[in-house]
């Protein structure tokens, strides 16, 4: 999930469009068809895709590494998407996990045989070290009567043949605990050196090292208690318990050569034969060494990855990438058609629009909304040679009620403040209606989103009913709803220079006002206003998150983040969330869980920590001479590997090569 | 003068520690910290999913010093002993390098992205911004002297008045409005024909010499105008008082008696004096200039020493806060001294002696 400024949402009044609209959540993906080039003038003309040519993308900032074990930034995931493979990949369109650097994975079920039942088992092994070590038998397993019956299914199992395990020797059956992932042969890394699972491994076993600056993500592959290469081609992962995104957490791992990482790897530049001889063969590097080589690697930057695309250039302004022609057809048959991408580094929005212009960018996605619908894309210059389009990513903005704070810690008063503003009338006449009021905070595409829930309407009267049936009503006669002799008076945090939130907390001012609550407004520059929602140091704030299609809400949401430096910055804390929540975490059914998460949306609906407010798609302009554009679900919400230049655009040929 | 300029380099030493104590404390004492900022400013804005921040942002304090005192802090920028976990073993570290800091020149590496050595960075910047820096004071000098001579020689005319009025407008006109404007009236949003971002086209590397030389120039001549309005709006009127001032003096009048034509007056006698305040005005231009380039860096999007300052400021980096500033502090004081320097050896009347 992601997190990002309110975007500035602004809306020309003085220029009505009409324009398309989408149906209602999820059902335009359900057939995973997403229409191409939708917003391209000549759509309709058919054009022949071509090899070459340079595309050149906005990036908003510069990542500090492209390594993402040590950089979990969204612009580093999105250029090794180009320039990286990973074991599986979610499909854009169907959303289905896919293999990708593996031919197959199988997942099976971890048995947790009780102390010294393991000694009936011939087949069961050891996995994990100190208080985690358990004694397990893993396969294929199914109840009859007493007994689990156990298939092996993945190569080499210490189980080689089926067998019965007794219900009464186990602790636990912790289903699809296991992942063995078989890698397609011939898979080369950018330097020419062949992918194998030892790689795979090596990169797991760097989040067990506490010196490699992962403690970000490191928590997601602690869940992995054990990890195995079996052959040159098949590595094994045990995790410690059932997680429905488990495969996607071990399958996202963003995988480092070991040649090129590893002190002790004999490939290794810095491999230095006479002082393994010294220290004979047992002689290893501390993990603080590995720890402090891996953090400042020069491949950190000079990125060796798997992709259709490798790292050339790389400066404080811009970074490209260009074909890379050893590229295994067999990973995927998207080998991308531009030989070269680069992504170009400009910080301010403004500048940016300019650098587009005049032609120093080919694809910029935070067009503000006064652009978009005003003056600046609909001179000839702009229509001459871009045009605009936008997409919706499950992007959702909100205003996070801190429900510590005694005005706001009950429920009946967050729905009268949710009931005291007219979200409708602002959707239509702010975002001429392209955005979508959302009511919970699952992905609005997502299968976890109940869209049989309606929105709180807006009635000033109820919302007055409610605050009085609360408590708040004007005792003094100064005009301010009070309570227990305090007056209802909150401060409004938003981000500095956000025409967005500055433009809807003034409209929610005069709103509240009239029910007799005093909105008072605070900006602070981006570090502060992190800095006070990470202390929990606000009343409200008026932010976005964007949610990937399907996501655990453990960190929003779990009473254990019920705390400050977390993402539960409204302070939820309900046994029954937690309950949910936990359910949701260890259901493998995609309906059932999908069945548990709107339990969770109404849930929380009923709660209202959050106002929420509009899903609001990301708009962008494009050079018209790309063509192949799709607008996708998952951020960034497009695949530059299946855009290119149309047959006889200078500089393009047939064939890849 | 010798004995002069070792005292004042001397004094520097205390005066630009004392800078260095202010900013330090006073960047402390602003809320939100490096740390924080790490979570959001890497993407943009933006947090990924599944985001540890209590152990992310403890480790990133902890690797940089940044759990010690705020003491320990400061004396770990002095140096010359490294506070962090591999620093001296004096400070608690494992000693691998034990050394760093402004005594040991080393400002060691930004916070945001650990592989940038700070001073490699400042100097690469500083190219960027001296290159700008040079040229505006070249134009600044060339216009604004005859400009300030036309004035002061036709004081009171329509034609001084004119010029009066068009200076002020220019120096009251803020940077990055200007800037903005330009780029509205000169890129492609308008007549289309300048570029409008960076120093270089993107396709600069292809470039043959000459070709790059013209790429070069047509993209510094905005930043150039806005970098130079100012101070010529400013120097010219400073070039018109001090020829003013010059003008009304005996000598002027005797050589005028003399018979003495009014283009030999003006040149041969009045010229020289009355460039002392413009010509000792060089030295404080240049940190002024460096000061200054905030704006312009930002909004042309050069990637000078302004806006890594800007960029610094924005991310907390304490290290490029500290930098940046450090060394802007020192050349206002070697411009500061350079400026009485000059005093004298223009100026008979004056001596340090």
């Amino acid at each position: 999930m992601k997190l990002s400024l309110l975007r500035p949402l602004g809306l020309s009044l003085a220029f009505l469009l009409v324009l398309p609209t989408f149906a209602s959540n999820g059902d335009e993906l359900s057939d995973g068809q997403v229409p191409v080039d939708e917003f391209h003038p000549q759509r309709e003309t058919a054009v022949t895709p071509a090899y070459g040519g340079r595309v050149i993308m906005h990036l908003s900032s510069m990542p500090e590494s492209l390594n993402r074990v040590i950089e979990n930034s969204a612009v580093t995931n999105w250029i090794l998407y180009e320039a990286h493979e990973r074991l599986v990949m979610q499909n854009w369109e169907t959303w289905e996990i896919e293999p990708r650097l593996c031919t197959h994975w199988h997942a099976e079920d971890q048995l947790i045989l009780k102390p010294g039942a393991a000694s009936k088992y011939e087949s069961a092994v050891q996995i994990g070290t100190g208080d985690k070590s358990r004694w397990v038998i893993y396969g294929e397993s199914e109840l009859q009567g007493a007994n689990w019956q156990v298939k092996p299914r993945s190569n080499q199992n210490a189980s080689l043949e089926p067998l019965s395990v007794a219900a009464e020797d186990l602790i636990s059956n912790e289903r699809a605990t296991v992942f063995t992932f078989y890698l397609k042969p011939d898979v080369k890394w950018h330097d020419g050196h062949t992918l194998d699972a030892a790689d795979v491994y090596f990169t797991w076993n760097l989040y067990n090292n506490s010196h490699v600056d992962c403690d970000e993500t490191r928590f997601q592959f602690q869940k992995v208690l054990s990890g195995e290469v079996v052959d040159a081609l098949t590595v094994r992962f045990f995790y410690e318990k059932q997680y429905f995104k488990a495969l996607e957490s071990v399958g996202d791992m963003t995988l480092l050569p070991q040649h090129l990482y590893d002190l002790t790897d004999p490939d290794n530049k810095t491999y230095d034969p006479e002082t393994h001889a010294e220290y004979g063969a047992g002689y290893e590097f501390s993990e603080e060494d590995l720890g402090e080589y891996v953090n400042s690697n020069i491949h950190n930057i000079e990125f060796v990855g798997l992709g259709p695309y490798k790292i050339t250039q790389v400066t404080s302004q811009f970074i490209e990438a260009e074909r890379n022609l050893n590229y295994n057809p067999q990973i995927s048959d998207r080998l991308g058609y531009f030989d070269t991408i680069r992504w170009r580094y400009i910080g301010n929005d403004g500048t940016a629009m300019e650098a587009l212009l005049n032609g120093e960018l080919d694809y910029f996605a935070r067009v503000k909304s006064e652009d978009y619908f005003g003056a600046a894309t609909a001179t000839e210059h702009f229509t001459k040679s871009f045009y605009k389009g936008y997409m919706y990513t499950g992007t959702y903005g909100y205003t996070g009620w801190n429900t510590k704070r005694p005005q706001l810690a009950d429920p009946m008063v967050r729905r009268a403040l949710a009931h005291a503003f007219d979200v409708e009338t602002y959707r239509r006449t702010k975002y001429k209606g392209l955005a979508k009021q959302v009511t919970g905070p699952q992905n609005y595409f997502g299968p976890g989103y109940d869209s049989e829930l309606k929105p709180l309407a807006y009635d000033p009267d109820l919302a007055e009913e409610l605050l009085a049936e609360a408590g708040w009503y004007d005792r003094d006669g100064d005009g301010l709803i009070d309570k227990d002799g305090v007056a209802f008076e909150i401060t409004f945090m938003m981000p500095t220079g956000n025409a967005a939130s500055q433009s809807f907390g003034l409209k929610y001012m005069e709103a509240l006002g009239k029910l007799g609550i005093r909105l008072k407004m605070e900006s602070f520059e981006w570090a502060t206003f992190l800095e006070k929602i990470l202390e929990r140091n606000f009343d409200c704030i008026n932010l976005a998150w964007v949610p990937p299609i399907e996501s655990d809400p453990e960190q929003l949401w779990h009473s254990k983040w019920d705390k400050p430096q977390s993402s539960n910055h409204s302070g939820v804390n309900d046994p029954e969330i937690d309950r949910l929540i936990e359910a949701i975490q260890i259901e493998l059914d995609g309906a059932a869980r999908g069945a548990l998460m709107k339990e969770l949306h109404r849930k929380i609906y009923a709660l209202q920590p959050y106002f929420f407010l509009l899903n609001s798609p990301r708009k962008f302009a494009l050079n018209k001479r790309v063509r192949g554009f799709q607008g996708f679900k998952i951020a960034p919400g497009y695949s530059l590997r299946r855009w290119f230049l149309p047959a006889g655009s200078e500089g393009t040929r047939a064939t890849v090569k | 003068m010798l004995n002069y300029i070792i005292r004042r380099l001397l004094w520097m030493i205390p005066t630009l520690f004392g800078i260095t104590l202010l900013v330090f404390v006073s960047i402390r004492l602003a809320p939100g910290d490096p740390a924080t900022v790490m979570m959001g400013v890497g993407s943009g804005g933006e947090m990924s999913e599944g985001s540890d921040f209590a152990s992310r942002i403890a480790a990133f304090k902890r690797e940089n010093g940044l759990d010690r005192n705020v003491f320990v802090q400061y004396l770990g920028f002095i140096g010359p002993f490294n506070i962090k976990p591999d620093g001296h073993e004096l400070f608690g570290g494992s000693g691998k390098d034990p050394w760093s800091g402004l005594l040991a020149l080393d400002l060691g590496t930004e916070l945001q992205r650990s592989n940038v050595p700070i001073l490699e960075e400042l100097g690469r910047r500083l190219k960027v911004t001296l290159l700008l820096s040079f040229i505006s004071i070249l134009i600044t000098y060339a216009l604004s002297i005859p400009l300030g001579i036309f004035s002061a020689t036709r004081q009171g005319t329509v034609l001084d008045g004119a010029v009066t009025v068009v200076l002020f407008l220019l120096f009251s006109i803020p940077t990055f409005w200007a800037g903005l404007m330009l780029i509205l009236a000169f890129g492609q949003s308008g007549l289309g024909w300048l570029p409008v971002l960076g120093l270089e086209s993107k396709d600069a590397a292809n470039l043959s010499g000459l070709e790059a030389l013209w790429d070069r120039g047509l993209h510094l001549i905005m930043p150039v105008m806005v970098y130079t309005y100012g101070s010529f709006a400013y120097l010219s009127r400073q070039m018109r008082v001090g020829m003013m001032d010059v003008i009304r003096q005996d000598y002027i009048r005797t050589a005028r008696a003399k018979g003495l034509s009014e283009r030999v007056v003006i040149f041969k006698h009045a010229l020289r004096n009355s460039l002392i305040p413009v010509v000792t005005l060089f030295a404080s231009v240049l940190p002024i200039l460096i000061g200054g380039s905030v704006v312009v860096e930002y909004v042309f999007d050069i990637p000078g020493m302004g806006r890594y300052a800007y960029e610094g400021l924005v991310q907390r980096d304490y290290n490029i806060i500290m930098a940046t500033t450090t060394f802007s502090a020192f050349a206002t004081l070697i411009g500061i001294l350079l400026s009485d320097i000059t005093y004298a050896l223009v100026d008979p009347r004056i001596s340090y002696e």
